[in-house]
């Protein structure tokens, strides 16, 4: 090796970037498809029935050996009786495998398979779709119950969905502590005589396929296998983890009821059938999603519901294909009927007393398991704007409040949009020393006025979102704190007039002023939309947009019932949609809804109007 | 939208009627009619009020008699071919008048709102809006209008107060104007202004049943001739005959005109609202009219693909003449002339034909 | 459907986006031109003086840092006179002199000279009329001298806004009756429908050196003085500017001034008179006491007649009066005392009426509208324009 090439590999060596060695970075693999599936399938379910075979067989050596050590010698009764079970276990056994084809179908899903005879093959099968090895959420606990010939059984469930003192108390202690009384099991249907006379459970019911089994264990159910039948007993031991009813965070009232829905479905269902204690409540419950198997109830009241309300309900829901929904806003989406508009077509309330009072007008509720919001269809826009205590304060007042909600959102859509088209084109429309102290306090500021509305208006956003994000107790102080601190500032530091700050101000709180969240949200996106067409038309761009969101909104239906209800279209009124009137003129329910029963209270609810007072009967 | 419109009721019915004639207070037909009947304007609406319900009441009797809308009906008393004429007529009378209010309308949001803007532009935008409601559909259109009558009367009603001040009733007399029978001439006349009375006739299938149809047309055309007449009295009350015949707005004028004290004036800002969405909506109206009658015509399946054509085409129809004078005094010698077929002729032929046919059928 | 939904926004959205704010003004690129004074000038000319707000002296405090030193020692408004041959140029002018674009929407009041009243305002008032920019509302004067010396000289203290000034002014006019509010589209209504003549409020600059310039003519029922503008006997720090008389038109040319006597006059029989203030000779002791009284005009019906062409008029006046101050101490409200009193104060009125009346006639105008009583006697319109000459020669009875 010469001094040149010596000199060159030092050179290389100092030029060349040389990638260091690392372990490769992980990346997904894009999975390719390939058509060779089928046959794969096929081999593995060939090897499947092999295996199957096999463990009979095993089987039926074991037991030929436990009867030749047994007839060896003179037996007692009992030990022949139990042979006797174990050998018709064995010819059940058989029959179950001999048909293979039927058994272990190549097409078959492993879920429709029928619970099998034998307590291995069983045990195998929830092993195998429950991934029992990795998968530790699944309990397999063996056990015998002594009785004149003792039974092999099998208790499957899954942790943390079951409560462990209801299955000892429930289903270990009858089984086997009291066990000591002879028990005779007379052969045969094992599973039917336990589950009657020695289960003391509240909820038991025979299961005769996989699918069945796994959905009791997936709510939380137990189930038992016993050796040679070839049903299982679906055991209630539902003992979730679950928040227990709290107060309402987002819709609190100053009058009326307290408590909130919590994430569990029977529990909320219950808090509303206990404001409605009648028969006519139907509770109809659908599953939501091919792999979240979420329970979604359906609640109405079956004299006062117009069917095709029900039946429209019941067909979206049904007709949902997705693979998991875990929240009831998620469903709104997925049945609502506009989805290009993001005004809320169905009204989500965390309070039962407003989904019973809803229920009782002839709208339905449905809830989704795990969701602490119910929705109320369908519904109008009004219904939106309902406080929580109206129901409870004088008509006036309740009045009132819903004018004021009202005002509030028309303030929020119009006024940034009013002040921009004011501000650019029709600066004749304000009195002469208003729109001098406008133009006044413009003067400083670097910035067109539809900058400084929308960076303020961002600036609120933030604050807004960041409020939510900032944990506990700190969040509303910074939001207010924020808030003030930014539009002083921005005001002192000459970027923004102090009008734009009182404009986005007003208009913040204006929107806050609207009870339902999800409409707040759609009128904010509305402003925006109208202040850029404002500051490009000025009042007629505005003009345009109103029209355009008006009929948008008469156009809209939520369930199949208009939006606008009842003023577009006119429908009789009942005095509690836009204003309240006092509650004993409410006697109708909504027109719009079409509801079985139109008459909510006679004509004279006040019946002590029209009778004598209560001491003065007698005439005395 | 569909072919059919949907159900609609007296609420909506009573919205299509009213805004249809309610608009050309904001326009300069009122100021032309001064012309002609001077002090005794306002009474002109009440004639045409009278007029109208004679019409509703003759094809109120002539749908009672046939079946289904009044294509339907012209098609079982005049046969096909008249029909079919017949719908030409209204088809080129609707689509005229969207494309002449499209052009005033947009010279109007020049003069009184956005005097630098671009003539193309406002006409463009109101086309687009147009356009975009039309596809929400006539049901839509109509319940947003019956939104807007109250606020329409209410504003017309604050208006009118508020300007109070100004009032010269003495403006009013000598109260015959130029006599009384001139008066009733010039009503006669000017009926060719209310062409919206037959809109619910024409989308008689949506409508409940023909009680529904007469209660929307009596109950919109009554309030709207009344506030007419109101506003009208008020506009020459507020600026005497002479000066109230120069005016090209007369709303816009009133609503300038308001001045209580240093806080409440200059509000006819405020009324850009009301005229732009009024003339938006009434336009929109006589485009459907147009094309549901074009679908009737040539028994079309769905109308959505024609509303862009349409209002392309309208829109460039209105951009088409040189000044907003011409359109004006055109638009003024159609409605005292060429609409009044639609208002006396046809249905005077339909009626007598409905009698006709009724009488035979008695004698039979 | 989605995709087809965001390209309809899109294109909506681009369509929109060449609108581009077309034509729109921030509200700090604009000068506020608050009022307009009209000169006549040589050669039928008009000098057009424009009275412009200052935006900034009307944002004290709160503002940004470096606006309050300024607003303290700026003016409040600016003035800018230019010698132009038609009011059209003068837009054109003011808009080549100034760096923000001047919009006249909020024009309160425009005043004109005596001189160019006397020559006719049918012209300028069209211009002011027919431009979209201004509206009808706002308030029409003539003033004395030139409008603007008035306008220069015309300084309230108490106002930081001239138009507030103005509006104050015309809002309080019910207060006294010795001057009326007349506004552009009054004058223009009164012009172009027959009826009633046109008038003009009457304003003028007092030289403040507190001599007393009365109207020579004085009833013997009057105690105190009427007087036109210039002529009220004051001193102080105020305003000299003042409102008195009114200025009367036949068509659109001034044809002379009605003092403050005969202008209350004018607002009584227009019924506009809520409220006033009137000092008479005390019947019973008419040497030297007088009596105090405030008025308050209860009605006013007008009747009209047409007698073989000749059209009569009746004017019922009732009037009520509250005693303010007797020097004399003879008790008014005694039963006997009461009627004197009453008599004294309806010869005065109607002597004052009666004179007014008189004026009016000889200068052939008509500012109450008797004319528009006449109205409704008329079978139809056409003999309206015959008739509303021979208006003007009437009878009067009060």
């Amino acid at each position: 090796m010469n001094i040149f090439s010596k000199n060159f590999k030092a050179f290389k060596e100092l030029v060349v970037f040389q990638p260091t060695q690392a372990p490769p970075p992980f990346v997904v693999e894009e999975t390719e498809k390939s058509g060779s599936t089928t046959t794969q399938e096929q081999t593995r379910l060939a090897l499947e029935e092999h295996e199957a075979l096999l463990r009979y067989a095993r089987r039926v050596a074991i037991t030929l050996e436990k009867v030749k050590n047994t007839l060896a010698e003179p037996a007692p009764n009992e030990k022949l009786a139990s042979l006797r079970a174990e050998l018709d276990a064995l010819s059940k056994q058989k029959a179950h495998v001999s048909p293979l084809i039927s058994t272990y179908s190549l097409t078959q899903d492993p879920l429709d398979q029928p619970v099998s005879t034998s307590l291995e093959e069983n045990t195998l099968a929830l092993e195998q779709l429950y991934n029992l090895p990795y998968n530790k959420d699944l309990v397999l606990r063996n056990i015998t119950i002594p009785s004149s010939i003792p039974i092999v059984a099998t208790l499957a469930f899954i942790d943390g969905l079951v409560d462990n003192n209801i299955i000892s108390q429930t289903i270990l202690e009858p089984l086997m502590s009291l066990g000591r009384e002879n028990r005779d099991l007379i052969r045969g249907d094992t599973a039917p005589q336990i589950a009657a006379r020695y289960l003391p459970s509240s909820q038991v019911k025979p299961a005769f396929f996989l699918r069945e089994v796994t959905s009791g264990l997936n709510l939380g159910d137990t189930a038992i296998f016993f050796d040679g039948a070839a049903e299982a007993l679906i055991v209630e031991t539902k003992g979730q983890e679950h928040r227990g009813i709290d107060r309402p965070a987002l819709e609190q009232s100053v009058r009326g009821s307290q408590a909130a829905f919590s994430e569990t479905l029977r529990a909320n269902t219950g808090l509303i059938r206990s404001l409605l204690r009648t028969n006519d409540l139907v509770t109809e419950i659908l599953t939501l999603g091919t792999r979240s198997n979420t329970l979604c109830a359906v609640m109405y009241l079956k004299s006062v519901i117009n069917p095709a309300l029900v039946q429209e309900a019941k067909f979206r829901i049904n007709s949902i294909n997705v693979d998991a929904i875990s929240e009831s806003g998620t469903l709104q989406l997925f049945i609502e009927d506009h989805p290009m508009i993001p005004y809320p077509q169905a009204l989500s309330t965390e309070r039962p007393d407003r989904v019973a009072a809803a229920l009782s007008e002839g709208r339905l509720a449905i809830l989704v398991d795990g969701a602490s919001f119910a929705l109320v269809a369908p519904i109008s826009l009004f219904t939106l704007f309902h406080g929580a205590e109206d129901f409870s304060f004088s008509w006036l007042a309740a009045s009132f409040l819903r004018l004021i909600r009202l005002l509030g959102a028309l303030l929020t859509i119009l006024l940034p949009a009013f002040y921009i088209a004011i501000n650019y084109f029709h600066q004749e429309a304000l009195p002469t020393d208003l729109i001098l102290t406008i133009g006044g306090a413009r003067e400083m500021v670097p910035f067109p006025a539809i900058v400084e509305i929308l960076s303020m208006e961002f600036a609120f956003e933030l604050v807004r979102e960041g409020g939510i994000r900032v944990p506990g107790m700190l969040g509303s102080t910074i939001g207010i704190v924020g808030a003030i601190t930014l539009g002083q500032a921005a005001v002192s530091a000459g970027i923004v007039s102090p009008i734009t700050v009182v404009i986005v101000a007003v208009t913040g709180l204006a929107s806050y002023a609207i009870p339902d969240y999800s409409l707040a949200f759609s009128i904010r996106l509305t402003r925006i939309t109208f202040e850029i067409l404002a500051a490009m038309l000025g009042l007629v761009g505005l003009a345009g947009g109103l029209i355009t969101i008006i009929v948008l909104l008469c156009g809209m239906k939520s369930l199949g019932v208009p939006y606008l209800a009842p003023v577009g279209p006119k429908t009789t009124p009942g005095y509690d949609m836009v204003i309240r009137g006092p509650v004993y003129s409410q006697e109708l329910r909504p027109d719009e809804l079409n509801p079985k029963d139109r008459r909510r209270q006679s004509s004279v609810a006040r019946g002590w109007t029209q009778e004598a007072p209560a001491g003065k009967k007698d005439g005395s | 939208m569909s072919f059919q419109p949907g159900r609609m009721g007296v609420a909506e019915g009573m919205a299509l009627v009213f805004v249809t004639t309610f608009t050309s207070i904001f326009l300069t037909s009122w100021p032309l009619a001064i012309d002609s009947a001077t002090t005794a304007t306002w009474m002109l609406s009440l004639i045409n009020g009278l007029i109208g319900i004679g019409v509703l009441y003759s094809q109120a009797y002539v749908l009672q008699n046939t079946s289904g809308d009044l294509y339907a009906a012209c098609q079982e008393l005049v046969g096909v071919v008249v029909t079919r004429l017949i719908a030409v007529y209204y088809i080129g009378i609707y689509l005229l008048d969207a494309c002449l209010l499209l052009r005033q309308f947009a010279e109007s949001t020049l003069l009184t709102a956005l005097p630098e803007l671009s003539f193309e532009i406002a006409v463009g935008w109101y086309v687009f809006l147009i356009v975009l409601i039309l596809f929400i559909g006539i049901e839509a259109i109509a319940r947003a209008s019956y939104l807007f009558l109250p606020m329409a009367v209410l504003i017309v009603f604050i208006v009118v107060a508020l300007l109070t001040p100004q009032y010269q009733f003495m403006y009013l007399a000598p109260w015959n104007g130029p006599g009384f029978p001139n008066v009733v001439m010039a009503g006669i006349h000017s009926v060719g202004l209310n062409m919206g009375i037959l809109i619910p006739f024409i989308l008689a299938r949506s409508f409940q049943n023909s009680r529904t149809i007469k209660n929307s047309v009596l109950y919109g055309f009554g309030l709207s001739s009344f506030i007419k007449s109101l506003t009208l009295a008020a506009y020459i009350a507020a600026f005497g005959t002479g000066a109230a015949r120069e005016k090209v707005f007369p709303f816009y004028e009133m609503a300038r005109l308001v001045y209580i004290n240093r806080y409440i004036q200059r509000i006819e800002s405020l009324i850009i609202f009301l005229w732009a969405m009024m003339g938006i909506l009434n336009v929109a109206i006589e485009i459907y009219i147009g094309l549901y009658l074009l679908g009737r015509l040539f028994n079309l399946p769905t109308l959505r693909p024609l509303i862009i054509p349409t209002a392309l085409i309208l829109a460039e129809l209105a951009m088409f003449p040189g000044e907003i004078g011409s359109v004006i005094a055109f638009h003024h010698k159609v409605h005292w002339s060429f609409y009044n077929i639609g208002i006396y002729i046809i249905p005077g032929i339909l009626f007598a034909a409905a009698l006709l046919r009724a009488r035979r059928r008695q004698s039979c | 459907m989605l995709s087809r939904f965001i390209a309809a926004a899109v294109l909506a959205a681009l369509c929109l986006s060449l609108v581009g704010c077309y034509g729109s003004k921030e509200s700090d690129s604009v000068a506020y031109v608050q009022i307009i004074g009209v000169d006549v000038a040589a050669g039928g000319k008009r000098k057009i003086t424009t009275q412009i707000a200052v935006p900034l002296s009307t944002s004290k405090g709160g503002g940004p840092p470096g606006t309050e030193e300024k607003a303290g020692t700026s003016k409040r408004w600016v003035f800018n006179t230019m010698l132009v041959s038609a009011p059209a140029e003068e837009a054109n002018l003011l808009r080549s002199t100034m760096s923000r674009s001047p919009r006249e929407s909020h024009v309160s009041v425009v005043i004109f000279s005596e001189e160019i009243a006397r020559q006719g305002l049918g012209p300028d008032a069209t211009q002011y009329i027919r431009n979209r920019d201004y509206r009808e509302t706002l308030f029409m004067l003539v003033v004395t001298g030139t409008a603007e010396d008035y306008m220069k000289h015309n300084n309230p203290a108490l106002e930081s806004s001239i138009s507030k000034y103005y509006e104050l002014f015309f809002e309080k006019a019910s207060e006294t009756g010795t001057y009326l509010p007349s506004t552009l589209h009054e004058f223009y209504t009164r012009l172009k429908t027959p009826g009633a003549s046109p008038y003009a409020a009457y304003t003028g600059i007092n030289p403040m050196t507190g001599i007393a310039n009365p109207v020579d003519h004085k009833q013997p029922e009057q105690k105190a003085d009427a007087y036109l503008p210039g002529g009220i006997p004051r001193t102080g720090t105020e305003n000299p500017a003042e409102f008195s008389g009114l200025v009367v038109f036949r068509a659109d040319k001034m044809v002379g001034v009605l003092n403050s006597y005969e202008t209350r006059a004018v607002a009584i029989l227009q019924n506009k008179l809520p409220l006033g203030y009137i000092a008479v000779v005390d019947p019973l002791k008419p040497e030297k006491d007088m009596i105090n009284l405030a008025i308050r005009c209860e009605y006013t019906k007008i009747t009209a007649d047409l007698d073989g062409g000749m059209p009569i008029f009746n004017a019922e006046v009732k009037i009520d009066g509250d005693i303010y101050g007797i020097s004399s101490d003879i008790n008014y409200e005694a039963p006997g005392n009461r009627e004197i009193l009453e008599q004294q104060i309806a010869d005065f009125l109607k002597g004052q009426i009666t004179a007014m009346l008189k004026h009016t006639q000889e200068l052939g105008t008509d500012p109450v509208g008797f004319g528009l009583y006449l109205r409704p006697k008329l079978n139809s319109t056409k003999p309206l324009t015959l008739t509303s000459t021979s208006l003007l020669k009437f009878a009067a009875q009060v």
